[in-house]
């Protein structure tokens, strides 16, 4: 269980990111986050990785509160943040403690790679990927942990349509596997309902929670399935009061 | 009418040359291309000493620096001070690789030595690295120690500003990546910063390296009993022209080889990197 309690973050210059957010994430949960930009959603996610300090509240793991980053926790970015001079395998294997035997590492790495689709290019750097691929890459690297929460930041927002489709399904397929607690920050209201099991919206200066969205529509879904437009729409609704607020 | 289509794109347009065509003509010769000149004005130059129209005396012909080179390796002098230069060269660039590199690790990673640190060598960069000879000699004699010294000396700048300034530009987001794995300073520095920095500090220590055959020279013309920059005083006491120009042909020539073994070297390190006609 996630939980996350009257979290919030002001910045040294005054700037205020996020103020009372609360919410309580079951185990295995899928929860997209959407919001007007500027109201806070990657802040909110970089507190949760551990890579900024909030002002004030707490975060806690399975019980446990969060302090700085965790073993338990894997981070996607917006971009891949692959390391240039390793290739596939090495960046893939870059979170592994080095007391795992090296032998290990690769194999697990291994493992990663191939359940994001990339067997094969375990030798090639990151130059030679495209971008779909990097970013896959990228997921490997958080997914080679086997963490318990995973963090995506907008993880497919520079790739193009089709693309972004292809891996929103692989990563369906890989969170049904092993069911890590997912929270993934977007703003594409398609992608946070076709993907969510809870939907988040964020809003307001400083942000904080406006509405707590369940979504039931059985998967697999598509775009324009009836319950996925409507619940779109209902967001779309949402977002736009936000926004009035905001200005 | 096709050859002369492709005729014309080739001179107008400046098209991709025909691989097979000029491929032979381009690719073995480029490092010849770059012996025409000199090869061209050694000859000049020896016709011009033939016939007269030079001071033999003051510009001796290349086959006369050649003789007086060969006269020097037979009676063994030439391995002599060679050895001694190329010590003096690689011990003092190894010295300012490794006490540069240090002191840039140290200010690149933990920022409070940085700005304890940086301004003063910044400031120090300022002084002509000549202008310690007379301290160094001061200091530590006329023997090895201070040549040894001043040649790290020359060489520690560019190696410490090249590192320095390529871990200050490694990208903060790969860095962040390495918080996320909760690397402590000494994994981020060694996994991220230094790989990172690479380029820049491969570029710094070439032309530490540079540096560092030029302070040989300044070190050996103070002082020396042996060594290339003795040579040059030595020519010059005897007024043998011949000896000077031996010596700086081997200046020359031992500078470019060591620049190209670091250059050849260095390519398979960065061949990660994604840039513009990476490798040349």
């Amino acid at each position: 269980m996630l939980e996350i309690r009257g979290l919030a973050k002001r910045y040294e210059n005054g700037l205020r990111a996020l103020e009372g957010v609360d919410l309580v994430v079951p185990s295995g949960r899928f929860v997209t986050v959407i919001g007007p930009s500027g109201c806070g959603k990657s802040t909110l996610l970089r507190l949760l990785a551990g890579l900024e300090r909030p002002s004030a509240g707490t975060v806690r793991l399975g019980g446990e509160d969060l302090r700085g980053p965790s073993p338990n926790i894997g981070v996607v970015f917006q971009e891949p943040r692959l390391m240039p001079w390793l290739d596939l395998l090495r960046n893939v294997a870059f979170g592994l403690s080095r007391r795992i035997a090296r032998r290990e590492r690769a194999a697990m790495a291994a493992r990663a790679i191939a359940r994001v689709g990339l067997a094969g290019f375990e030798r090639a750097l990151p130059k030679e990927l495209s971008g779909g691929m990097a970013q896959r890459a990228a997921l490997a690297r958080a997914l080679v942990t086997r963490p318990r929460l995973l963090l995506l930041d907008e993880p497919f927002s520079a790739l193009d349509a089709l693309l972004r489709a292809r891996l929103r399904e692989e990563l369906l397929r890989i969170w049904a596997e092993d069911r890590p607690t997912v929270v993934l920050v977007t703003h594409d209201l398609d992608e946070a309902v076709l993907l969510a099991d809870t939907v988040v919206v964020l809003g307001g200066r400083p942000g904080s929670v406006r509405a707590v969205v369940e979504n039931d529509a059985p998967r697999p879904r598509a775009v324009h399935e009836p319950g996925v437009r409507m619940l779109r729409g209902r967001l779309l609704a949402l977002l736009g009061s936000c926004e009035r607020a905001a200005t | 009418m096709a050859t002369l289509f492709a005729r014309f794109d080739r001179a107008e347009l400046g098209a991709p040359r025909a691989p097979g065509r000029t491929a032979g003509l381009r690719r073995p010769s480029s490092a010849l291309w770059g012996l025409v000149v000199p090869v061209a004005l050694a000859l000049l130059w020896e016709l011009a000493a033939a016939k007269g129209w030079i001071a033999r005396r003051l510009l001796p012909p290349p086959s006369t620096v050649a003789a007086t080179l060969l006269e020097l390796h037979r009676s063994g002098e030439l391995s002599r001070h060679l050895a001694a230069t190329l010590g003096r060269v690689g011990t003092g660039f190894a010295l300012g690789v490794a006490v540069g590199s240090l002191a840039a690790a140290l200010t690149g990673t933990i920022d409070v030595l940085r700005r304890l640190l940086d301004p003063s060598i910044q400031a120090l960069r300022a002084i002509p690295s000549i202008a310690w000879v007379p301290l160094f000699v001061l200091w530590f004699g006329i023997f090895e120690t201070p040549k040894i010294l001043l040649i790290a000396l020359g060489a520690f700048f560019p190696v410490y500003l090249g590192l320095e300034s390529g871990i200050r530009s490694v990208d903060r987001k790969l860095v962040e990546v390495g918080r996320v794995f909760r690397l402590g300073p000494l994994a981020v520095l060694l996994r991220i910063l230094l790989p990172g920095a690479l380029p820049s500090w491969l570029t710094g220590i070439r032309g530490g390296l540079g540096l560092a055959w030029m302070f040989v020279i300044a070190a050996e013309l103070v002082g020396a009993s042996e060594g290339l920059g003795y040579l040059l005083v030595d020519g010059q006491m005897s007024g043998n022209a011949a000896v000077i120009l031996g010596a700086l042909f081997l200046f020359a020539l031992f500078g470019k080889a060591t620049d190209a073994l670091l250059v050849s070297a260095s390519r398979r390190a960065v061949a990660w990197q994604d840039a513009f006609r990476s490798g040349t």
